[in-house]
């Protein structure tokens, strides 16, 4: 059992503020400054949580967020690691995967069967019958995962910060503290980021925090930068570092990056090495220094060198009875203990907690029991390079330590520290000193080269070497090589007689290190097993290739800080004052209608109506090429269009489809005032600019749109209402249509066109965007007696369709060509060239294979956008738009149908989902077909 | 997605501020033949290796530019202004 | 006497926030937001934000010359070889096209940009932090008295950096998104403790 040391010297907590959480229906007392973890074992409990797939017990093992042991629903947020979180008053902390209770686990039969779910059994079983499948899955499926989503929506605001610093260490431990310390003092700006609380690492669980101090004070007292709680979870293409920490994601550029990023404790591989009482080195450090808590009575150290003694003597000192197994056989251990020499741990005994182990000779499938009610690891160290192989640093084994170790690092890149395979805090601070120097002179700011050769020497890797722990024990019973994954070494020596025999392969296979550690624990342990099973040494198994994200990083922290950039017109407020509905229209926020369609259509077809139309694409394009320009780009004439006169165009692509339309207007010989689709607008400022950089034109382009709004004035009285806005001449002679006049309307200079989209008398109104509510107000008003009513995007779709005005990208498609479409007469394919020419060619020859038509139906049903136009139960064509119209009576709506079928009157046959109707083919506008009204 | 591009206004930038153009190509002459058309709109070179191709500072200065960029690594060795073509490249590219 | 006035789009989300505004040269300028002293305070001492939508704009493109002289009073942001901005007070615009035109040169084009940009001032020592917040572009390699193309709150900006006793960067984003660009940067300048400051604060702590 665990329990609560007298107070000490350097520890974390507060023993003078209690604080109380509950545990499921248990209350736990805890000190500020405890973490959930540290508390629940001064409490005595032992088993933290059930493992993923067998449903095993399992306890403390790290305490320091690299394993999945602990991981705690905690205040309803899942997969919290309880050992490191801050334990505070009233937090409601619940154990996962198990039911009812961790203590009493229904499911702890799957352990008994685990038989029948070795690795990948889930792609081998119900191959007969094929029936039950489907039954089973569901329930199996369920038992995956661990913990519960929170069904209640996030909004907690997050941050996104981007940071540029001239060096970025990451890890504040000894060795990243050095660094920082350095790289500071010597001018540069520094970020330092650390996954815990307080600065430390490894220096954390020392019984003395002199050096820590020390450090600390160095390091944070400078200017340098400390984020603490932000981990870095990823290095991504040019360098780009991602870090996660309290509601902020970063992303951090910086010109030079010092990797401190430590090393973890692994297992060693033997049966029972997953029961609750097994724990590594660190865990049983800041216990007991730290958070004042005793992890076990009976103590059974496993080391490989010397640096374990360590553990044992701080076991001692705290009052607990330690036995030593260590691997080495040769002599020369610290007096103080009684030891196993040449010994291994054989086996774990035990159910909910470990009660003994097994020591013997390595190989030996039985041996001596010693009992314990704790047994600690303290002879396996992994260097976390996981953030260094994504950033491409070589991985290379080194015998002496018995690991994989950074050594080449990308240019601008350092590994400092236990990462590197310093062996004491002495070597791991002149390591990031160093470093920090170097980096430091590298963005250009002066360091002392001799203080950087006295390092160099300081910094040099030595150390005794290491005797690890056999790949696996030779005694019977269940031995994780994955913990996360509960796979065991049998099942890696199964799947690699099944063939699955690289490390690679048996990871995707088996899912080893693929879990919530991502081999922070069990790397190490799984390279050597599979190169056990597969014939290979340690060194000639390397780790599997890793990969972002390396911590676990929450969907809301990476998505959360989204911005959606969103257009409104200078016209905005009067829309929402009048009741607009909006809508979205590509990014732009659009009104729909602001009383009732229909009302507005009538209005605009019997008065007068106004329209929004700020949103319509528009360029300035000036130069002495700019009607070549025009030219290459539309397959109309262009050249003899003359000043103030306004013409309709198609932009084809090369293909000869229809890629937008728009009006062109010129305003002198060498100057023209361009419209595009509101949608399109971004895309075709590429398009024409690209072309105009590749043919090396002399023309210049500027994207005007949003200097302009814009208003469409339509109806049989907008010439009554444009008058008393306007001295000009608006008479239909003075600006008949398709020109262009400046004028000032409402005393705001403006550019008038007369075009007409809805197909009544119409002037459109183009002027500065900040006089948008004033000009709005001043056409309002001036409407007022006149009946004018304000439109929307919906009554305008019904107008101009009432005038069978097309929408590219409505009734046009990816291949639509203008023959087809009906547009046609704009080709003037005499020309030297243009885009689209040299397919039109053919398509001219060939004639169109189908035709949009307009056609009318019968009121009774509307059919949709997309309805099928079939022949004898084939389809052959569909229905691009449709509405109702009153002014028509009846549906009308555009197609497209084989060309045959393409004369006035012929009928065809329009499905939908069960419904259909005859459509009959107009060629004309189905509204004054002769264009009287819009000509007026 | 996150490499740096070397814009010939703006200086290196986020590969985000900029929209891709696509392998510099040659347009096809109205004289052209079925083949040459189709090669000239459908097929593209797609190399593995050093790639030539268009890229605009969308979120920056919005001009068009050219790079050299190995379509493996994503590095880039050159950038330049369409003007800084060599004479053979351009004459490439322009309609005959 | 023309009525027609002139605003930014940010005009109503300013009116929220205790803008009061006042008529300057037909456009409605947010002179203060209800305390003089403070906005200037937020100025020096932290952060603040105002809208200078109403500056008079001229966009020169093309083969335009190295040096280009810029009229008293105004601000030239090269932001490349073909491309310059200028800026000014509120209706100079015309003013500026006159005096611009002849030396820009037959191979630019010149073009009143007023109305096509929205703009947003942020000044003050905690600067740094805002941008931190709202690009991934690197403020350091604009130095004082220049101007870039670049992303601020995902939207395309012009940005200019002013050279006065704190950091004060222009930002011009296309004038639809103003809005949506003011509500951005406003939520992320008060989240720092900073505030809304008016043209009055502004000029009074020597910006033109």
């Amino acid at each position: 059992m665990s329990e609560r040391l007298p107070a000490r010297q350097g520890e974390a907590i507060r023993r003078d503020r209690r604080i109380r959480f509950r545990l499921e229906r248990r209350t736990i007392a805890a000190f500020e400054g405890d973490t959930v973890g540290s508390a629940l074992a001064a409490a005595g409990v032992t088993i933290t949580g059930r493992s993923f797939k067998y449903h095993r017990p399992r306890g403390l093992s790290c305490m320091t967020g690299s394993c999945p042991n602990c991981l705690m629903q905690i205040d309803g947020i899942p997969n919290v690691r309880a050992c490191t979180e801050p334990a505070r008053e009233g937090m409601r902390v619940e154990r996962q995967n198990a039911w009812p209770s961790a203590d009493r686990d229904i499911h702890g039969w799957l352990n008994t069967f685990s038989f029948m779910m070795p690795p990948g059994f889930y792609y081998k079983i119900f191959q007969h019958p094929h029936w039950a499948w489907p039954l089973v899955e569901p329930y199996i499926r369920s038992k995956a995962g661990l913990g519960r989503v929170p069904q209640e929506p996030d909004h907690r605001r997050r941050r996104r910060i981007n940071l540029h610093p001239d060096v970025l260490v990451i890890g504040a431990g000894a060795a990243g503290l050095a660094a920082t310390a350095e790289a500071a003092k010597a001018g540069a700006s520094v970020v330092l980021l650390d996954q815990g609380r307080e600065a430390g690492g490894h220096l954390l669980g020392e019984a003395s925090s002199t050096l820590r101090s020390a450090l600390a004070r160095e390091a944070l007292g400078s200017r340098a930068r400390f984020l603490a709680e932000t981990a870095a979870f990823g290095v991504f293409g040019g360098g780009l570092i991602g870090a996660s920490g309290p509601d902020a994601l970063y992303r951090i550029r910086a010109q030079h990056v010092i990797f401190a990023t430590g090393a973890v404790e692994g297992s060693a591989v033997f049966p029972g090495n997953d029961l609750p009482g097994v724990m590594l080195s660190s865990a049983v450090h800041l216990l007991l220094h730290r958070y004042g808590v005793l992890p076990g009575r009976r103590a059974v150290v496993l080391t490989g060198d010397n640096v374990g003694y360590s553990t044992a003597w701080a076991l001692k000192d705290a009052g607990a009875e330690v036995t030593v197994v260590d691997l080495r056989s040769d002599g020369g251990w610290p007096e103080g203990f009684p030891v196993f020499a040449g010994a291994t741990i054989l086996s774990a005994h035990g159910r909910r907690r470990v009660s003994a182990v097994s020591v013997g000779t390595v190989g030996a499938t039985s041996g001596q029991k010693v009992s314990c009610d704790l047994v600690v690891n303290a002879c396996v160290q992994t260097p976390s390079t996981n953030l260094l192989a994504q950033a491409g640093a070589r991985l290379v084994f080194d015998e002496t330590l018995q690991a994989f170790l950074p050594d080449e690092m990308p240019d601008r890149m350092w590994a400092v520290g236990a990462v590197a395979g310093a062996r004491s805090p002495e070597a791991s601070v002149a390591q990031g000193r160093l470093a920090g120097l170097e980096a430091a002179a590298g963005s250009g700011h002066p360091v002392d080269a001799a203080s950087i050769a006295a390092l160099r020497s300081e910094a040099a890797r030595s150390g005794d070497p290491i005797v690890l722990p056999p790949e696996a024990s030779a005694a019977s019973g269940k031995q994780f090589a994955c913990v996360c994954m509960d796979v065991t070494a049998k099942e890696l020596t199964t799947a690699a007689a099944e063939g699955f025999d690289s490390m690679e392969l048996l990871k995707r296979y088996t899912t080893i290190t693929m879990g919530p550690c991502q081999g922070k624990a069990c790397m190490a342990s799984s390279q050597r097993l599979c190169g056990a099973i597969t014939g290979r040494s340690f060194a000639e198994t390397s780790p599997t290739t890793s990969r972002p994200p390396w911590v676990p990083v929450e969907m809301g922290t990476l998505a959360g800080a989204r911005l959606t950039p969103r257009k409104e017109t200078t016209m905005h407020d009067r829309h929402v004052a009048a009741g607009a509905e909006f809508m979205w229209a590509g990014d732009w926020r659009r009104p729909h209608h602001y009383t009732t369609p229909e009302a507005e259509v009538a209005a605009v077809r019997n008065r007068v109506g106004l329209i929004d139309v700020s949103t319509l694409g528009t360029f300035r394009i000036k130069g002495p090429e700019s009607v070549e320009l025009l030219e290459r780009l539309y397959p109309n004439r262009f050249s003899d269009l003359a000043v103030g006169r306004v013409r309709y165009g198609v932009m084809l692509n090369d293909e000869g489809v229809i890629l937008d339309d728009g009006a062109v207007v010129r305003l002198a010989d060498d100057e023209f005032f361009v419209t595009v689709t509101t949608g399109n607008t971004a895309a075709l400022e590429r398009w024409i600019t690209w072309w105009n950089a590749d043919w090396g034109l002399d023309a210049l382009i500027l994207n005007v749109t949003g200097a302009y709004g814009a208003v469409n004035l339509a109806g049989p009285r907008a010439r009554d209402v444009m008058t008393s806005l306007t001295d000009a001449d608006v008479s239909g002679s003075a600006m008949p249509y398709m020109t262009a006049t400046r004028m000032a309307v409402a005393d705001v200079p403006s550019l008038v066109l007369r075009i007409g989209f809805v197909g009544e008398t119409g002037y459109e109104i183009h002027f500065p965007s900040a006089y948008g509510e004033h000009l709005w107000d001043a056409v309002m008003g001036a409407g007022r007696s006149h009946g004018i009513v304000a439109f929307g995007l919906e009554a305008q779709r019904i107008l101009r369709l009432e005038k069978q005005h097309i929408l590219v990208g409505q009734d046009t498609d990816a291949e639509s060509d203008p023959y087809e479409a009906g547009l046609g007469w704009m080709v003037k394919d005499d020309k030297e060239d243009f885009l689209g020419l040299r397919s039109l060619r053919d398509l001219k020859e060939r004639g169109p294979l189908e035709r949009l038509v307009g056609f009318t139906a019968p009121e009774r049903w509307l059919p949709p956008e997309g309805a099928s136009v079939v022949r004898e139960g084939a389809w052959v064509g569909r229905v691009t738009s449709a509405r109702r119209s009153e002014a028509v009576g009846g549906v009308v709506g555009l197609a497209w149908v084989p060309a045959e079928w393409a004369a006035d009157g012929s009928t065809f046959e329009i499905q939908f989902g069960g419904s259909h109707t005859i459509g009959t083919v107009r060629i004309d506008p189905f509204y004054d077909p002769r264009g009287e009204r819009l000509r007026s | 997605m996150t490499f740096l591009i070397t814009c010939p206004n703006c200086g290196p930038r986020e590969a985000l501020e900029f929209s891709f153009g696509g392998e510099t190509t040659r347009r096809a002459s109205p004289s052209a033949t079925d083949r040459e058309l189709a090669a000239a709109l459908y097929f593209r070179r797609n190399v593995n290796g050093w790639q030539t191709e268009w890229w605009v500072h969308q979120s920056g200065c919005r001009a068009w530019f050219l790079a050299e960029r190995h379509t493996t690594t994503n590095e880039i060795r050159r950038t330049y202004r369409p003007q800084d073509r060599p004479r053979d490249e351009e004459q490439e590219a322009a309609p005959a | 006497m023309s009525t027609a006035i002139r605003r930014s789009p940010a005009a109503r989300l300013s009116s929220r926030r205790g803008a009061v505004f006042v008529e300057e040269a037909g456009w409605e300028i947010p002179a203060s937001y209800g305390n003089h002293a403070e906005e200037r305070a937020a100025i020096r001492d932290r952060v603040a934000i105002a809208d200078i939508t109403a500056r008079a704009k001229v966009d020169i493109r093309g083969r335009i010359p190295e040096a280009l002289p810029s009229p008293a009073d105004t601000v030239l942001a090269r932001i490349s070889a073909e491309w310059a901005v200028l800026l000014g007070a509120p209706d100079a615009e015309g003013r500026l096209i006159r005096a611009i035109e002849p030396v820009a040169g037959a191979g630019a084009m010149v073009t009143d940009v007023t109305h096509l940009f929205a703009g947003v001032a942020l000044a003050g020592p905690a600067l740094p932090e805002v941008v931190q917040r709202a690009t991934s572009w690197d403020p350091s390699t604009l130095p004082p008295g220049a101007a870039a193309g670049a992303p601020i709150a995902e939207v395309r900006a012009l940005l200019v950096r002013r050279e006065l006793p704190f950091p004060l960067l222009e930002v011009f984003v296309a004038t639809e998104f103003g809005r949506y660009v003011w509500e951005t940067l406003s939520g992320i300048v008060t989240s720092l403790g900073g505030a809304p400051a008016g043209w009055q604060a502004l000029r009074a702590e020597g910006w033109r």
